[in-house]
C-alpha cells in the first residue's frame, strides 16, 4: 500500500505519526527536482497548491545528505589516521601544517607550529591507534551533518527574521522546510577530497546553492528580486562588519597597551 | 499528570516548531512541574553523552602530560622563531593548558564529569529565567497568562540540547550557536502559544530576554576576567 495513502488500517497505526520515515525525508524525486530547481515538484509534488513538504523533512534530508557528503572525507581522514595510529584532527592537522611548511619554507613560525603537530600527532593516543583512529574519524564524519544542521537554521533564522520585516507574511515552518532542499546541491561538496576536480566541485556547489536558496526564499516570501537578495546578503554583510569592527577594536586596545 | 513518555514527541515536534507540544504543556494540569522534568531530563541525558564523548575523546589523545611538555616545547620553539619571551610563551601555554583540561575534562580526575552537573544546572537556570523574564515582559504587553503556563511552554527551550547526544563520538557535537539560535525560535514560539500574543510582540518579547539575557552572560565573564587578572583562580 501507497506510504501516501490517506485511509488508515486499524494494523497499520502501530507506530507514531512522528516516528514514520516518510515524515523525516522527502521523496527521492522531490531532493532530485530541488537540486534541478524545479521548485514546485519539488515543495508540492502531488500539486496541492501549497508547500506540503514538512520542516521535519528538511531536517532529515539534511541529515542524511550531509552523511553522504561527508562519506569520502570521512574515509580520507580514515585513511590518514589509521596510517598515522593516532586521531584524526591531530593526524589532518599535522599533515595539513607540514605540507604548508614546505610550500613557504621561509616561514619560521610556520615551521615550528608543523613540528610542533608532528610530534603531538607520533606520541600514543591512550586507546589502541586504530580504536583512536576510526572512532575520531567517525566523531568528525558526524560534524557535517551537524554543520549543514547549523548553517540552515542559524542564517535561516536571519534570513526568515528580515523577509519578516520587508513584508512576507509565511510561516516559518515553511520557510526552514523549502530552504532545506539547499543540501541536494550543496552533496557535491562532498568531492572535496578529489585533487583539481574537488575545489571546482565545491565553487560549483555553493554557487548552485546560493540560485537555489534565492529561488526557494522567492517562492515562499513571494518578495521581489531586491527584498529577496537584501535579505539573503544582510546578515554575513553584518557580520563580516561586526567582525572587522571587532578586529579593529581588539587592534586598537593592543596598540594603547 | 507527568508524562515522561511524550518527551521524545515533544521534543521532537518542538524542533519543527509545531504549537502541539507547547499547548500540551500549557493545558497541563501542572506546568511548573513538567516543565522542570522535562528541562532536567533532557539537560542530563544531553549532559551524559558530553561527558562520555569528553571521556573517549581523551582517550583518543596521547596522555596529557605528554601533550603538555610537547606543546611546552612548540611554544618556546615559536618563541625563538618569533623573538618573543620563552617564560611569557610558557606561561601562556601553561594559563591555557590549565583552563582548557578543566573545562573538557582532559586532564582526568572528576572533571569527566562537570558536564552531568552543569548542562542540566546551566539549563534550569536558563529556563528560571527566560520564562520569569518572558512573563514579566509579556504582562507588560498586555497578556493576561500565568507564570505556570509559561513555565510549562518555555520549558520546550531546552529541545536542541538533543543534539548533544552527538557529542558521544569522539570530536562531533554542535557547536552553540545553532543550539541558541534555535532554542530562540523555540522560545519565541513558546512565548506567543502561552502569552498569546501576536508574532511582533511575542518576537520583541523572546529578543528582550534574550538581550537581558546576554547582559547578564557578559557583566559575569567580565567579572570572572577581572577576578582572573586580579590573581584569583591561580
Amino acid at each position: 500500500m501507497s506510504s501516501q495513502t490517506h485511509v488508515i488500517l486499524p494494523d497499520r497505526t502501530d507506530r507514531e505519526e512522528w516516528l514514520q520515515r516518510q515524515h523525516w525525508l522527502p521523496d527521492w524525486q522531490q531532493m532530485w527536482d530541488a537540486a534541478f530547481l524545479r521548485l514546485s515538484d519539488a515543495f508540492d509534488p502531488y500539486e496541492r497548491g501549497e508547500i506540503t513538504v514538512s520542516m521535519r523533512q528538511g531536517i532529515g534530508m539534511i541529515f542524511v545528505l550531509g552523511l553522504t557528503a561527508g562519506l569520502l572525507p570521512f574515509l580520507g581522514n580514515l585513511w590518514v589516521s589509521l596510517r598515522a595510529g593516532t586521531a584524526a584532527p591531530l593526524a589532518a592537522a599535522a599533515l595539513s601544517l607540514t605540507e604548508l611548511a614546505s610550500a613557504y619554507a621561509g616561514a619560521p613560525a610556520l615551521n615550528a607550529a608543523a613540528n610542533t603537530t608532528s610530534l603531538l600527532a607520533g606520541v600514543e593516543p591512550r586507546m589502541p591507534g586504530f580504536l583512536a583512529a576510526l572512532l575520531s574519524s567517525l566523531g568528525l564524519w558526524l560534524n557535517t551533518p551537524l554543520g549543514w544542521l547549523s548553517s540552515w537554521i542559524v542564517y535561516g533564522a536571519f534570513v526568515a527574521a528580515l523577509a519578516r520585516l520587508f513584508g512576507a507574511t509565511n510561516r516559518l515552518q515553511t520557510f526552514f522546510a523549502a530552504t532545506s532542499f539547499t543540501a541536494a546541491p550543496m552533496l557535491l561538496t562532498g568531492l572535496a577530497p578529489i585533487p583539481l576536480l574537488g575545489p571546482l566541485a565545491v565553487v560549483a556547489a555553493w554557487l548552485w546553492a546560493a540560485i537555489f536558496y534565492y529561488q526557494a526564499v522567492r517562492y515562499v516570501t513571494r518578495l521581489d528580486p531586491v527584498r529577496t537578495l537584501l535579505c539573503m546578503a544582510l546578515p554575513p554583510a553584518v557580520a563580516a562588519l561586526t567582525a572587522t569592527l571587532f578586529a579593529l577594536f581588539v587592534a586598537l586596545l593592543l596598540l594603547i597597551g | 499528570m507527568l508524562q515522561p513518555r511524550s518527551y521524545p514527541a515533544f521534543v521532537a515536534k518542538a524542533l519543527v516548531l509545531e504549537n502541539e507540544p507547547f499547548e500540551a504543556m500549557v493545558d497541563d494540569d501542572n506546568p511548573w512541574m513538567e516543565g522542570f522534568v522535562l528541562v532536567t531530563t533532557v539537560s542530563l541525558l544531553a549532559g551524559v553523552a558530553a561527558a562520555i564523548g569528553g571521556f573517549l575523546t581523551a582517550l583518543t589523545l596521547p596522555a596529557p602530560e605528554s601533550l603538555y611538555i610537547t606543546l611546552l616545547q612548540g611554544g618556546r620553539q615559536l618563541a625563538a622563531t618569533a623573538a618573543l619571551s620563552p617564560a611569557e610563551v610558557e606561561r601562556l601555554v601553561s594559563e591555557i593548558w590549565t583552563i582548557v583540561a578543566l573545562f573538557t575534562g582532559y586532564a582526568g580526575g572528576w572533571s569527566h564529569l562537570l558536564p552531568v552537573l552543569s548542562l542540566p544546572g546551566l539549563a534550569v537556570v536558563w529556563w528560571l529565567f527566560f520564562s520569569v523574564l518572558a512573563f514579566g515582559v509579556g504582562r507588560a504587553m498586555g497578556s493576561r497568562a500565568s507564570l505556570n503556563a509559561t513555565f510549562g511552554a518555555a520549558a520546550l527551550i531546552v529541545a536542541p540540547l538533543i543534539f548533544f547526544i552527538f557529542n558521544i563520538a569522539p570530536f562531533a557535537g554542535p557547536n552553540l550557536a545553532p543550539i541558541g539560535v534555535w532554542s530562540l525560535l523555540i522560545g519565541y514560539r513558546a512565548i506567543q502559544v502561552s502569552q498569546e500574543l501576536e508574532w511582533r510582540q511575542a518576537a520583541i518579547a523572546t529578543l528582550i530576554v534574550y538581550a537581558a539575557g546576554f547582559l547578564l552572560v557578559a557583566a559575569l565573564v567580565a567579572a570572572f576576567g577581572i577576578g582572573y587578572a586580579a590573581g584569583g583562580f591561580r
